[in-house]
Order: C-alpha cells, then sequence, then structure tokens
C-alpha cells in the first residue's frame, strides 16, 4: 500500500516536472508574444507569394517584408491580392527581427479625394471634372451617387479613383456636404520639406503643416489640405499610415473632457482630462456634434510630445452648451460686421455669427457680395454660430 | 403463411428538399440519421442582383436601397443611409427549418463617411420575430471602419430553427456627417438532415 502511494506521488512529480519544463517556457513566450507591442502600416504591396503556396510565405507591403503564416488572419480570404494593391498590415516582430503579419487586409488601389467640383461637364456626366483642383475623368463606367448632394459645381464631391497614365479615372463619384478641408488618400510617391506628391497630387508643404508618423514611399497617407486660388492644395495635416512603437512621434487617441481653453479662440493649450493638449492653426476641430467649450467631451488624436499631446484631430463628441443643428450652406454675404470680422454676417439670408472660435478661410475676400461656405451650429432662433466660413475664390468656380 | 404471397414492401428512400435547397455540391456530407446532410440557401436574392425580389426596404429619406453605386460582386448591392438623420432598413422573411443542424448568416459590407474616425452612424443587423419585434441584434458596425473595404460579417441564427423570423438591416446616421452602409452577398445557408420516408408499396398477390 505504502508503496502504492510513493509511485502516485512520483507519477505527479513526474508531471508537475514536465509542466513546468514545457508549460512554463511557452506561457512566458505567451506573455512575451503579447507584450510585443504590434507595428501597423498600410502601403502598396509589391511582392505576393506565387500559387500554390499563396497567401502563405513572404510578401512585401510598402517596402518591407512581412512573412503571412497559419496564424494571419487575411481578408478578405475569398480573393487574391495582386502587386500594386494595397494592404494594411498588422504585425510583430519575431526574434530574429522578421515581421510576422498576425492581421493583412488587402484593399483596391483607390485613391479616395474629397474636394469641390471646379468644372464638370455640361451634358451628362462623362468628360473631364475638376475636383479638388485636380483633372479627373469619368468615363461610362463611373458609377453615380447625388444621394448626399447634387454633384454641381462649387458643391462638394468624394471621387474614388484609379490612377492611370493619362491621370485619375474615376471609378466612383458621390456627392458630399460642404466641408472644411480638401481630403487626399493616396500613396507617397516622393515627400520633402516643401512638398510631397501623394498618388500623382502634389501638396506644398509649409513649417506649420502637422505630419504624423514618419512617412517613406509607398506608404499611404491622408492628407487635409486647402485648396488655394492657383489650384494647388496646401497640406493641413498629413497623417502617415505607419506606427512603429519605437518611431518618434509615438501617435496617441484619447477621449476625455475639456476642462480648460486658451483665454481667446481654439488655438494653444487646452487640458482634456488632465492631458495637456496643443491645438495649432492646422488641427482639425471638429464641432459638427456640438460645441467646443469648457465640459465638452471629446475624441482627441495626435502624438506624444514629452508630457504634451501635440493635437491633429479633435472631435467634439458631446457638448454642454445648448443644442441645435449643425447646418452648411454656401451664399452670398449680404452684411459684415462694422471694424473686422467678429460680429454677426448675413449670408444667404441667415445670420451667421462668427467668434473668435471661429475659423475664417481667405479672410482678404471677405467682403459683400463675395461667396462664402459655412459650417456652423443652428440654434432654435436661426441664428448659425460659425465653426468654419471659406471666402470664395478658395473654392468653387472661377 | 409460409406458402401465402409473400406480401413484400418495397423500402425506397425518397429525399423530401425543402425549398431553395439546391446547393448539391454542398450535400452528402456526413450528419444526423442516415448520416447525410443538405444544405441549401434560405435567403432569395441575396446578391441584389434582382432588385428588390425577396427583400422589403423603407428608407426615412425615400431612397431606392438597391443600388449600383458600390457593388462587391456583380452589378448591384444594398446602399443604405448617405444621408443625415437616415433610418433606412431592408428585410426579408424566413423560414428556418426545425431540424437544422446550422444556420449561418454571411454578408459582406463597406463604407464611405463624412465622419471624423468615430463611430457616430451605425448598421445593425437583427433577428426580429414575426409581428417585427426584436429578438436580437446579431451584430454592428459604425462609421469608425476603415473606408472602401469590403469587410464580412457571420452570425449563427440556429436558435431560430423551427421558426418564422425576419432578417433586417438597419442604417442610422445623425443629423451630421452622413454615412454610406453598402451590403452584398447576403446568405443564410442551412443544413439539415436528409429526410427518410418510408413510402408502402402495392405487391400483387400469386
Amino acid at each position: 500500500m505504502k508503496q502504492h502511494v510513493r509511485v502516485k506521488w512520483y507519477c505527479l512529480f513526474v508531471v508537475a516536472l514536465l509542466t513546468a519544463l514545457v508549460g512554463v517556457p511557452s506561457q512566458s513566450a505567451q506573455a512575451q508574444s503579447a507584450a510585443r507591442p504590434e507595428i501597423r502600416f498600410a502601403g502598396v504591396i509589391r511582392v505576393v507569394p506565387a500559387a500554390p503556396d499563396y497567401p502563405l510565405g513572404v510578401w512585401q507591403v510598402a517596402g518591407q517584408e512581412v512573412i503571412v503564416d497559419a496564424g494571419t488572419r487575411l481578408q478578405p480570404r475569398s480573393a487574391t491580392a495582386a502587386v500594386g494593391m494595397w494592404a494594411n498590415v498588422t504585425a510583430r516582430r519575431a526574434a530574429d527581427g522578421a515581421l510576422i503579419a498576425q492581421h493583412l487586409v488587402v484593399m483596391p488601389a483607390e485613391i479616395r479625394i474629397k474636394g469641390p467640383i471646379g468644372a464638370r461637364p455640361t451634358e451628362g456626366n462623362v468628360g473631364e471634372w475638376m475636383i479638388a483642383g485636380q483633372k479627373v475623368t469619368v468615363n461610362a463606367d463611373t458609377r453615380i451617387s447625388q444621394r448626399g448632394a447634387a454633384l454641381e459645381v462649387g458643391n462638394w464631391a468624394e471621387v474614388f479613383a484609379d490612377k492611370t497614365a493619362d491621370g485619375l479615372l474615376a471609378l466612383r463619384l458621390r456627392g458630399i456636404e460642404y466641408q472644411e478641408d480638401v481630403e487626399v488618400f493616396g500613396v507617397i510617391e516622393s515627400f520633402g520639406a516643401s512638398g510631397w506628391v501623394v498618388s500623382g497630387i502634389s501638396l506644398t508643404v509649409v513649417t506649420d503643416t502637422l505630419i504624423l508618423g514618419a512617412p517613406a514611399v509607398d506608404l499611404l497617407v491622408q492628407a487635409s489640405a486647402a485648396l488655394q486660388e492657383d489650384g494647388t492644395l496646401l497640406a493641413l495635416r498629413l497623417k502617415v499610415a505607419a506606427h512603429t512603437p519605437e518611431g518618434l512621434r509615438q501617435p496617441v487617441s484619447f477621449d476625455g473632457v475639456v476642462e480648460s481653453l486658451p483665454e481667446r479662440g481654439l488655438i494653444g493649450q487646452w487640458v482634456v482630462s488632465g492631458r495637456e493638449v496643443i491645438v495649432s492653426a492646422a488641427t482639425v476641430v471638429n464641432q459638427a456634434k456640438g460645441l467646443a467649450v469648457v465640459g465638452s467631451q471629446v475624441h482627441a488624436v495626435g502624438w506624444q510630445a514629452d508630457d504634451r499631446v501635440i493635437a491633429v484631430l479633435i472631435v467634439v463628441l458631446e457638448s454642454p452648451t445648448p443644442g441645435g443643428r449643425f447646418v452648411r450652406f454656401r451664399g452670398p454675404i449680404e452684411q459684415l460686421p462694422e471694424g473686422g470680422l467678429i460680429g454677426d454676417w448675413q449670408v444667404a439670408g441667415r445670420t451667421v455669427r462668427v467668434t473668435e472660435n471661429t475659423r475664417v478661410a481667405s479672410t482678404r475676400y471677405a467682403k459683400v457680395g463675395a461667396i462664402a461656405e459655412v459650417g456652423g451650429m443652428q440654434a432654435a432662433d436661426g441664428v448659425v454660430t460659425a465653426v468654419w466660413v471659406k471666402i470664395a475664390p478658395q473654392f468653387g468656380p472661377r | 403463411m409460409g406458402k401465402q404471397p409473400v406480401i413484400a414492401w418495397l423500402l425506397i428512400m425518397a429525399l423530401v428538399v425543402p425549398p431553395h435547397f439546391v446547393s448539391a455540391s454542398a450535400a452528402a456530407r456526413p450528419g444526423r440519421g442516415d448520416g447525410r446532410v443538405i444544405c441549401g440557401e434560405r435567403l432569395i436574392n441575396g446578391g441584389f442582383e434582382q432588385g428588390s425580389l425577396g427583400w422589403s426596404q423603407s428608407s426615412a429619406a425615400g431612397h431606392d436601397l438597391i443600388s449600383d453605386f458600390y457593388p462587391r460582386s456583380g452589378a448591384w448591392a444594398a446602399y443604405l443611409a448617405g444621408t443625415n438623420n437616415a433610418d433606412d432598413r431592408l428585410s426579408q422573411t424566413i423560414t428556418l427549418p426545425a431540424n437544422a443542424i446550422s444556420s449561418i448568416l454571411t454578408a459582406w459590407w463597406a463604407i464611405a463617411t463624412e465622419e471624423p474616425e468615430v463611430g457616430f452612424d451605425r448598421l445593425t443587423a437583427s433577428v426580429l420575430n414575426a409581428d417585427g419585434e426584436l429578438l436580437a441584434d446579431l451584430w454592428t458596425a459604425d462609421s469608425s471602419a476603415m473606408v472602401n473595404v469590403w469587410a464580412p460579417i457571420e452570425a449563427d441564427l440556429l436558435a431560430y430553427r423551427g421558426r418564422t423570423v425576419i432578417l433586417r438591416l438597419r442604417a442610422i446616421t445623425d443629423a451630421s456627417n452622413p454615412t454610406d452602409f453598402y451590403v452584398d452577398d447576403v446568405s443564410l445557408l442551412v443544413c439539415a438532415p436528409m429526410q427518410v420516408v418510408y413510402l408502402p408499396m402495392m405487391t400483387l398477390a400469386r
């Protein structure tokens, strides 16, 4: 009996020892793997494994070799990726330095532009359009939607396009509401201190341009820009689709409550749930859901600089200011306040209240009779507190 | 009794195939009963190639929700919302066989949006009872998703076997910055054991 018990204990000991030898390192490896920061980037696919191994093997995306193995979540699985398409990669770096893809999303190589329609064919939709200062060809295969807005000169459109030898060919074109800034989403073809080229579209870069992420050729980038009088695009923000844990300018995003704002206007230092947030002229402050005031709940996106956050985007989620609805409209300036731009304007028959927080673009064109686009919160009494005002000729027909 | 003409009963296996069960290639998988399972599509016109056939639609703004603007495959897809204060719904009534052993809903969706990285606008796939009361939300997408990427949905509807229910897609947008929601290639693949039916056969006496 005693011997039997002894054997039992011996077996348990052996099992425990084996568990310790095999199980513990495995758990430790898992813990290390879980703790290892993710690398995320999106760019052009240059190498895809050939059949019959596809999708397993080495891919090259935005100049980086990425290993796709059985553990990689590939989306979509039903279609085969091809060289020239785009991919969004989430990966971890193995001990030997190799990038192991955890999630890889294959996307069509479609350039996206949101901007004002400067010109369009007079009859039908087929022909040459000018959208955000770019020539875009619409053919019989282009899909059109005017659900969001009519595709008229002066209105805004979003185009999904292929880059061809002849320029941009529209695959889909849809009318959208007036926006504060032009947007371009495409591939970084070149970048420098004074200008970037994104999918063939030139963007002027100045010292005030906010650049989030480290640029590289073949990475994707979302650019916000202002359309200049000469038809060029001035980059306000360049958000590169790349995040490496060891890189400079670590991206950060968080939700919080605005505890303090600059004394005048929105530019300067904010405190959001105890964190210092620096807002510059290039920061987007999206107030479509409510005005930015102390007590507003916001979503902030930017990068960490020491103990401060340099904000690229702030979205007001909720505001304690009295309710209203966000409106956007366009029309002639009928009246301006005396002695400056702050005060009540009359635009297209509506009272537009311009405050220190209002962003007014192209102020030098502000005069009675000029055409203005307005985005702002309309109160019950009909007065629109302007979030932004843009004055021709920054947009529309020239 | 032994000299009596033998009355034989001939056993015939007959397959009773539920409506829309057309997937021959998916059949003959091991299962219960005689060991065979047959699978078939329960949704009508899940790719929207036949317009609104099989679907009922309502749109707060009065839009036709079947569109050729952005199909994932074929020439047509569902296009919900795209305006402020949208409340667009597409629904189809389905009956799930009581003996179903699996019932998987799949679909693909994509968005285009003016929202700034925040999920203010939503698309929800739900199951309602025959009276239109909500039984469950199966899945929700919102405007914070990656633009222009078709993503898959998968949901298990086996809990509703033996019932007639309504599958509903509903898109809601708020008062500013609208979102387009596109849906295509909706499928409800139901698998059930093949039914074995014994039919009596008359045999002539000598």
